[in-house]
């Protein structure tokens, strides 16, 4: 009497928890995904276009712009990637510095992961709470770069300028606060009954396909490989400091998020490393004012909160910047993770999916 | 006894109580929110706020037009238009005018700036009611944007 029918279904582009301007075509079978497209291009500015009418200084300020929650994280793989094609020794200070900055941004950028990934699920405390830890952190950014969301941070062979007098005891207030606030987040969920329900064995992704997929970061850690640029390829001073890779078995959204929860307390021990150990010394090595950078092609890679960064940048060796800019975001890759991890799961569940990958448009579309 | 174990767990609210445990602490600590248009943040020294020119201690423009701001900017929202005149070596802008509805707050321009004559203030209060009103041009360069007070 009744007819099966798969209805089609548009999730977005002004879905509140699709974390910006992300459409998802869902193809639906009662309330069960049989099939998903992600549709993006929403928020496309041109950002590998117009990197290449600007010159390498100019180009730094469209980082930003790509994950504009990790502004740090991309700004450091853009100068890596000039650096490592100029050639530069970068002085310890400003390698140590660097460190730390990026650090407390992938804690920075993990907190609003957790804000907004409980709040999608229905946990409002937890936002809050995680909000008041972010700030104090863009207090810092601000307090050293002047910028709170968009830093454009670093300069070629170093640091813009030195670091401010009464940072280190901003930094060291945030050492001691920050570990029994995560106690806190951690009393609210992992123990908490709807929170197991709504993601143990939800968006389940094998290492396998993982892999094979070309996920990175937090999700592919969850998966159970540990893998993590920063210990694999150690760049800057990462190979100095005592921490752990993240890893869980359980391949669903809890071990993501019990990945991200282990990931910000070995940052904090990065941090608190970094702070305690930071060399005296010149924070810009010596480079020409106008940048001019040889004839070359160069590949750069960096963990950055939501997995491997990369920029490919190609100079034709006389103008004063880039030829071509490539940008390898993580969350674009990432994002092709949705559709083997929604099959067969609820439409609520979306919801969590798209939490877990911790997705950013501005660094998807460019 | 299957039945009595699923009734343990059902009304085991440990998690639960945990998690209000939490909440509950919370009321007693203080408030870390502003009451904004009433209390105000002073940002940082180095915040990157409006661009302003500055002045030496004779009153006279530092800007020697030497256009490195013009050059560098990403968004190209600088012009100035330099003239010479009389008991002044270098040159002076006779103009300076700012754009700022598409100023991207890089602070790029006071960077390359060789003169000092330049910087970003510290105004986060930008928002105007016309788009005309993003226009600055040199008079309106040196003045701070007045401040609203808001009261009861």
């Amino acid at each position: 009497m009744f007819k099966r029918e798969i209805v089609e279904l548009n999730m977005g582009p002004q879905h509140p928890s699709t974390h910006g301007v992300l459409r998802l075509k869902l193809k639906l079978d009662g309330e069960t995904i049989v099939d998903l497209e992600p549709e993006i291009g929403y928020l496309h500015r041109g950002v590998e276009k117009l990197a290449e009418n600007f010159n390498y200084l100019q180009a730094l300020t469209l980082t930003d712009r790509l994950d504009y929650i990790a502004a740090v994280s991309n700004n450091l793989g853009y100068i890596e990637t000039l650096e490592k094609l100029g050639g530069v020794e970068v002085p310890k200070k400003a390698q140590y510095f660097r460190v730390l900055l990026t650090e407390l941004n992938r804690i920075a950028s993990h907190l609003l992961w957790l804000a907004t990934h409980a709040l999608d699920i229905g946990a409002m405390t937890v936002f809050l709470y995680a909000f008041r830890e972010r700030e104090m952190i863009l207090d810092m950014f601000e307090m050293y770069t002047g910028g709170r969301l968009l830093t454009t941070t670093f300069r070629y062979g170093g640091l813009k300028e030195d670091i401010p007098e009464g940072f280190d005891k901003k930094v060291k207030e945030f050492i001691k606060i920050f570990p029994s606030r995560m106690e806190d987040y951690e009393d609210l969920l992992t123990e908490n009954r709807i929170w197991k329900k709504r993601t143990i064995n939800v968006g389940v992704i094998s290492a396998e396909d993982a892999i094979n997929l070309g996920l990175s970061g937090p999700i592919l850690r969850g998966s159970g490989v540990p893998y993590d640029i920063r210990k694999v390829e150690p760049y800057e001073a990462y190979g100095e400091f005592d921490w752990e890779v993240a890893v869980e078995e359980g391949c669903d959204t809890y071990a993501r998020y019990k990945v991200r929860l282990k990931e910000m307390r070995e940052s904090l021990k990065i941090v608190e490393q970094a702070l305690e150990g930071m060399p005296e010394g010149d924070f810009r090595a010596k480079v020409p004012k106008t940048l001019k950078l040889p004839k070359g092609e160069v590949y750069h890679s960096i963990e950055a909160p939501k997995g491997e960064l990369g920029y490919y940048l190609i100079s034709d060796g006389k103008g004063t910047g880039p030829y071509r800019l490539k940008v390898r975001g993580p969350s674009f890759v990432n994002l092709q993770g949705l559709k083997p991890m929604c099959k067969g799961h609820m439409v609520a569940d979306v919801v969590a999916i798209i939490g877990t990958l911790d997705v950013v448009l501005g660094e998807i579309d460019r | 006894m299957k039945g009595l174990v699923n009734f343990i767990k059902t009304f085991n609210y440990k998690d639960l109580i945990k998690g209000a445990a939490v909440t509950f602490k919370h009321q007693f600590k203080k408030t870390v929110t502003v009451q904004y248009p009433k209390e105000r943040l002073e940002p940082f020294p180095r915040f990157r706020g409006r661009l302003t020119l500055l002045k030496d201690e004779q009153g006279e423009d530092k800007c020697v037009c030497c256009m490195a701001c013009v050059r560098i900017c990403p968004t190209q929202v600088i012009e100035i238009k330099p003239g010479k005149k009389e008991g002044r070596k270098t040159r002076y802008p006779v103009e300076y005018n700012f754009n700022m509805d598409r100023c991207i707050f890089c602070g790029l321009c006071v960077e390359s700036c060789n003169f000092d004559a330049i910087e970003l203030n510290n105004e986060y209060e930008l928002a105007m009611y016309s788009r005309k009103d993003f226009f600055f041009d040199k008079e309106k360069m040196y003045v701070p944007t007045p401040k609203v007070e808001y009261k009861k």
